[in-house]
């Protein structure tokens, strides 16, 4: 599975094609103060590498003439129609739309400067799991156990057909 | 067809049943093959140092099979549940979550309490010592003395460190006034027989490439090869042979890497290839074992409910070992609720920040556009998981079949899956996300949503429940009547008399806990009666009851 690239690989899409996957990822993850807009962490390679995998070298284009059909294409258009334009994207073909959704949530969070705002809000965030993983305080049976010890259980000699 | 010399023991499968049978037996000095169809994940597939890690865990690491389509993989036929399974060394310990509670005295004899269940041909008492030996054999983390549980010993090493999810999930069951306990686990919260305690990484739902889960590859094939086993990978089973007499003779595989067909000969034959596997090869050997007409049937993948919570504490449930605690609080059948059988609730943490915001265990995702990073702030490293686990009812028409219209890559029939809860079942399911909601309520959450795992049906009939099946269970249960059961209560085939099943497909009745830890204990009971008579077994014509 394709890892976000902080550059256009080499056989991706042409400049239009890019354009637009960068315009429509911005739509869905625009930024704000902190957290950057998703196009520049190059959340649309990352888009576009799924879609070849998913669909090969046709993918891009459905996905073009989707948005077209949408009132598209995104670039040229102000914000507010963008927004529109992903809106009906979303109402008209939403299995396509869960897809991209769902590939531009997972290339964002793969970013390190989206870690890095992460982390600005005061969590523990790595890039991967491994190999540092989150060591926590160990067990210690004095906090951590109940303190009130609820519970049973039925022994086997004490089941009993139910009413 | 080339034609080794016979061994004492061929195992079919190389998971939790597998495993255990191969090393119990090849410690005993026995000459064991072992087939299996995958080959090994090693800790440097896994993906957890990858910062695509997320996104793998629903592509190359999806457990679904029909989804992930894996060389090993074959496909399965069926749209009434989402099976989930891995097929490589070590089966699905590669990618469970080693959530490790034993099943309970009441879940033996379900027979004798309510009737809408058999009886196991044992009880939790004889099982008991077994599930000792395995949490030593295998490395387990937890704490002796939960009142409901019968008393057992310590595990080999101390509770996982709690998660902030896990104080926040016991601080609202104490004020329901309901039990809970740290959750016994598969995984190491020290070091442990060579294997390093977890640190923590919250993946668990990927696997532990660390072995501080017992991932089989990693914890019990090792010793199993030093034994002596032999494990051929890429070696899918398409047959087991038999004589005149009925017994079993040995079997044909497909060795995937050159596409050839071979026959190993054996003198006793142990099924292990899972509860949906298992029935898959007997049924491909001309019905085999299957005079009782129940190889397939009584399918179970336990009830499953769930609740995603945000609380306005942080919890950053992406920080430690995946399962938190457990409540026995509904465990045990209690008809005034309307339903027999009972569930277990456990508190799970979230994977990270991508499969947070993609919807997780809900399916809802978080808004797209400008309200996106708001939802951001508000909801990451709030949330967490409650999982209300219930037992199903064994019911015959659940049941996997031969499929008619698919074949794997080696042209092997394909399974089929039927699968339909019982009413009961969906009153119990309903009843658990209301104590859900409860929970909710009582841990102060601002925002909840509770899955069902009901799919509408399009033709505006009842939703039907569609589990993400990842507890295969039943289909080859053991009984203590051959005309009820497939083998008897050391997992001999009634009809087969030197074949065994010890895998998931064994058991009678899926309690309402995760079941690999009771999986285990039965392979090692069964594993060590068939060591100690296999000197009978070689002769045997028939199969005792006892
Ligand atoms: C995602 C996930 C999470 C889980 N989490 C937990 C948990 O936290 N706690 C818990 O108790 N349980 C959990 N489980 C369930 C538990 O892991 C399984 O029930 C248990 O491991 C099954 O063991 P088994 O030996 O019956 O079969 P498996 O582990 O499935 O092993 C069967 C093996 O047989 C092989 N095989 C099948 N057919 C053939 C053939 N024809 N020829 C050769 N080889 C064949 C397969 O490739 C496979 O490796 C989880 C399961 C999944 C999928």
């Amino acid at each position: 599975m394709a890892q976000l690239l902080d550059r256009p690989p080499l056989r991706l899409a042409p400049p239009a094609a890019a354009a637009e996957l960068a315009a429509l990822v911005d739509v869905l993850l625009p930024g704000d103060g902190l957290f950057p807009p998703a196009a520049s962490v190059g959340v649309q390679w990352y888009l576009a590498e799924r879609l070849r995998a998913a669909q090969g070298e046709a993918g891009l284009g459905r996905l073009q003439a989707a948005l077209a059909g949408a009132g598209g294409p995104l670039t040229g258009l102000a914000p507010a129609t963008r927004i529109s334009v992903v809106e009906r994207l979303a109402e008209h073909e939403p299995a396509l739309f869960a897809d991209l959704r769902e590939a531009s949530y997972l290339g964002y969070y793969q970013a390190p400067a989206v870690h890095a705002a992460i982390r600005a809000l005061g969590h523990r965030y790595r890039a991967s799991p491994q190999p540092d993983g989150y060591l926590l305080p160990p067990f210690d049976p004095a906090r951590d156990a109940p303190r009130v010890r609820r519970g049973h259980y039925r022994a086997t000699a004490e089941i009993r057909p139910h009413a | 067809m080339a034609a080794p010399a016979p061994c004492d023991v061929l195992v079919i499968g190389s998971g939790i049943g597998g495993a255990i049978t191969s090393l119990v037996l090849a410690e005993a000095g026995l000459d064991v093959v072992c087939l299996e169809q995958g080959g090994w994940t090693h800790p440097a597939d896994h993906p957890h140092g990858r910062s695509d890690w997320e996104a793998e865990r629903l592509t190359s690491w999806q457990p679904e099979s029909n989804r992930r389509r894996a060389a090993a993989d074959y496909p399965i036929d069926t749209a009434a549940e989402r099976t989930m399974l891995w097929n490589a060394v070590g089966g699905a310990t590669n990618i469970y979550a080693g959530i490790w509670p034993r099943f309970r005295p009441s879940d033996f004899r379900k027979g004798r309490e309510h009737g809408l269940a058999p009886d196991w041909p044992l009880s939790y008492e004889e099982l008991a010592p077994f599930y000792d030996r395995t949490d030593r054999l295998l490395g387990t983390s937890g704490l002796a003395g939960d009142p409901a549980w019968p008393p057992r010993p310590a595990c080999p090493t101390p509770p996982l460190p709690p998660a902030g999810h896990g104080r926040q999930l016991a601080a609202a069951l104490d004020r329901l006034g309901w039990h809970w306990w740290p959750l016994p686990s598969a995984i190491l919260s020290a070091d442990y027989d060579g294997r390093p305690a977890c640190n923590g990484c919250g993946a668990c739902l990927l696997g532990c490439p660390r072995g501080s889960m017992s991932k089989l590859s990693l914890s019990l094939w090792p010793k199993a090869l030093a034994a002596g086993a032999r494990l051929q990978t890429e070696a899918r089973v398409e047959r087991i042979e038999t004589d005149r007499s009925g017994r079993a003779t040995g079997a044909v595989y497909v060795d995937r890497a050159s596409g050839l067909r071979r026959w190993q000969p054996a003198a006793i034959v142990v099924l292990a290839a899972n509860a949906v596997g298992t029935p898959r090869l007997l049924l491909l050997s001309d019905n085999l074992a299957n005079s009782s007409d129940q190889v397939g049937r009584n399918l179970m993948h336990h009830t499953l409910v769930a609740a995603e919570l945000w609380l306005d504490q942080p919890v950053d449930a992406h920080q430690g070992a995946i399962g938190g605690l457990i409540s026995a609080e509904f465990a045990e059948t209690d008809r005034a609720r309307g339903f027999v059988n009972g569930f277990h609730l456990i508190g799970s943490g979230t994977l990270g920040a991508g499969i947070q915001a993609t919807g997780s265990l809900s399916g809802v995702p978080a808004p797209w556009g400008n309200a996106h990073h708001a939802w951001f702030r508000r909801h990451f490293g709030h949330g967490f998981a409650v999982l209300a686990m219930g037992d199903d009812l064994p019911q015959p028409a659940n049941r996997v079949t031969l499929s008619a219209r698919l074949t794997d890559s080696d042209g092997l029939a394909a399974p089929a899956i039927a699968y339909r809860s019982h009413d009961n079942d969906r009153r119990l399911m309903r009843f658990a996300l209301d104590r859900l909601a409860e929970v909710a309520t009582g841990a102060g959450a601002f925002e909840v949503r509770l899955q069902d795992y009901l799919l509408p049906d399009p033709a505006g009939g009842p939703a039907s429940y569609v589990p993400p099946a990842w507890h295969l269970l039943g289909t080859c249960r053991m009984g203590s009547d051959p005309a009820s059961s497939v083998t008897n209560r050391w997992h001999q085939s009634w009809d087969v008399p030197n074949l065994y099943i010890i895998d998931s497909s064994s058991l009678v009745t899926g309690g309402a806990a995760n079941p690999a830890s009771t999986i285990a204990a039965l392979a090692l009971r069964a594993a060590e009666h068939l060591r100690d008579h296999r000197r009978d077994v070689r002769q045997a014509r028939r199969t005792a009851a006892s």
